[in-house]
């Protein structure tokens, strides 16, 4: 769906990007991650037609950006960082006037915006002043207006910047709700977001690709994974058992109010959790607890993007 | 051409409903009323082909500072709030934009000078057996000629704010380039003249003043005409490359 080639962009001096490359399919959901001023925005306006690119190429719904900018843009909802929109016009106004620049026939206008103002929770705000409203509102129109002419693709450049909690919540499950059938990026620089909203992820640093995949490769690859196990049970028997099991790195062992427990260190891109909880039941002990510690995407995005520099 | 409509009437809502375009009109329309009331001498004296002249004329001078205001938040301002992203970004082209707007500015500079057309027949009623009658000629030649200044006001306004984000900037810009183009027509041909008459010709063909003041006396020449419709083509196209300016900076 979104093929992007070796994007390199120059201002003047300044390499933003540098040989950018990524690819997101149909349905997928791509997390677009990046300390601030590492080229996000850049990357997200040259895949919306805003600038060309120096150097590289890329493809939207196999329209090359360059030159089928009008047929990309059709097919593309960009939402902007900070969403600007225009306070004087009312709601209802201002999606009637941008499904008119997306050359909607007045029928199909109505009919989307009906759909959409539910969708997006703005129905009762319908006749109020853009201007009046609060920001997490103005998120929501926005969104509403990128959504206008059913986009395919989606580009959203940090959508929940600025917002109280619940509204975060309730624009994330807004974006959540999207995915599946239309093919999104989202930018952003906070951490749990990823988590929650996309499948796959993207993490530029210094204008440069630094990390790019499914999110549970990525947490899966990055961890030697740890198992922390509980049991009841003869201690050093246990140990023995678990010793046995394919993948197991180290053991450090203690015993803690009666209870056996174990730290287990897998070797990467193994989940032994199986074949320990097993073990451990075959040498006589009744599991009390197995949890899993796996390595979270901060732990990645941390050591990619402070260990460069 | 729908996408230029649709961007035209979304400026147009947005100068109805914002005090601006009524204050300049009002500021505008007053000045101009007065000038004409005395002009003619509080109406007793009524020589209409000259009023209306004279009333054409000092519109026509006065939109080197409404238009730049008018217009001022036309391109500046969509760049300052970051809505020039949304707009490009949609399947609009950069001609839609800069002709959508430079129409709501020219539609609304319009609005603002008809207005003054109702002396036209108040003259024709004032008018005593023996004054000179009313030239129909020369009143829509002049009236074309002030529709040709307009066009260019509007567009050069439009032009100052695409070369900036911020508005008062904007209308500093626009105001420098009108009067730099009504000076150097009312000062080029004496400087000039100078060096010849073949030269005094050349600067006056280019002079917004002379330009206008043919098209007043009703000679409505394609020379004048082509020469408003070529310069305000000429600052539209800066303006469109201006817009465009983003994708090689």
């Amino acid at each position: 769906m979104i093929e992007v080639e070796g994007l390199t962009k120059r201002y003047g001096d300044f390499l933003a990007i540098q040989d950018v490359s990524f690819t997101v399919e149909k349905g997928q959901v791509l997390g677009f991650l990046g300390p601030n001023g590492s080229g996000k925005t850049t990357t997200m306006r040259i895949l919306t037609c805003f600038m060309p690119a120096t150097a590289g190429t890329a493809r939207v719904c196999g329209h090359d950006i360059f030159e089928g900018s009008m047929e990309v843009r059709r097919n593309v909802g960009y939402m902007p960082e900070n969403v600007p929109l225009y306070p004087n016009l009312r709601v209802s106004e201002y999606l009637n006037y941008r499904g008119k620049l997306k050359g909607l026939g007045r029928a199909e206008r109505r009919r989307q915006i009906g759909q959409l103002v539910d969708r997006c929770a703005i129905r009762e705000f319908d006749r109020v002043i853009i201007g009046k409203l609060s920001k997490g509102m103005k998120q929501r129109v926005g969104l509403a207006a990128t959504l206008l002419g059913d986009p395919p693709v989606l580009i959203l450049d940090e959508p929940t910047v600025g917002l109280d909690p619940n509204q975060i919540r309730e624009i994330r499950s807004l974006i959540k709700s999207l995915g599946g059938e239309r093919t999104i990026i989202i930018s952003t620089h906070i951490l749990p977001e990823v988590e929650v909203v996309c499948d796959h992820l993207a993490i530029i640093h210094n204008g440069r690709i630094a990390l790019t995949g499914a999110l549970s490769e990525i947490t899966r690859a990055a961890g030697s994974g740890r198992v922390h196990l509980e049991a009841r049970g003869d201690g050093p028997k246990i140990k023995e058992a678990l010793e046995k099991v394919t993948g197991v790195r180290r053991i450090a062992a203690a015993e803690k109010e009666g209870l056996a427990v174990f730290d287990v260190e897998l070797a990467a891109g193994t989940d032994g959790r199986e074949a320990l909880a097993k073990a451990a039941a075959a040498a006589g002990g009744s599991l009390v607890e197995l949890s899993c510690g796996r390595t979270s995407i901060e732990d990645v995005f941390v050591r990619i993007t402070a260990s460069e520099g | 051409m729908r996408r230029t409509t649709t961007l035209m009437s979304q400026e147009l809502t947005t100068y109805f409903q914002s005090p601006l375009a009524y204050i300049l009109a009002a500021l505008f329309l007053g000045i101009v009323s007065i000038m004409v009331y005395l002009h003619s001498g509080g109406f007793s004296y009524v020589s209409p082909k000259d009023t209306v002249a004279f009333m054409i004329m000092w519109s026509a001078i006065f939109m080197v500072i409404i238009a730049p205001i008018l217009t001022m938040r036309l391109l500046a301002g969509e760049k300052d709030s970051g809505a020039i992203e949304i707009l490009v970004t949609d399947p609009v082209t950069d001609w839609d934009i800069v002709l959508g707007k430079f129409l709501a500015a020219l539609l609304c500079l319009l609005a603002m000078v008809l207005p003054l057309f109702l002396y036209v027949v108040l003259f024709a009623m004032l008018r005593k057996p023996t004054d000179a009658p009313l030239d129909w000629g020369a009143l829509v030649s002049g009236a074309v000629g002030l529709l040709c200044v307009l066009a260019l006001s509007a567009a050069i306004g439009l032009l100052a704010s695409s070369l900036t984000k911020n508005q008062v900037v904007s209308a500093l810009i626009g105001f420098v380039l009108l009067l730099g183009l009504w000076l150097a027509g009312a000062l080029l041909p004496e400087v000039l003249g100078s060096w010849g008459a073949q030269w005094r010709e050349a600067a006056e063909a280019l002079s917004l003043y002379s330009r206008l003041k043919s098209l007043l006396d009703g000679q409505l020449d394609l020379k004048s005409l082509f020469f408003y419709l070529s310069t305000t083509a000429l600052a539209l196209y800066l303006s469109v490359r201006a817009v465009e300016s983003r994708k090689w900076r």
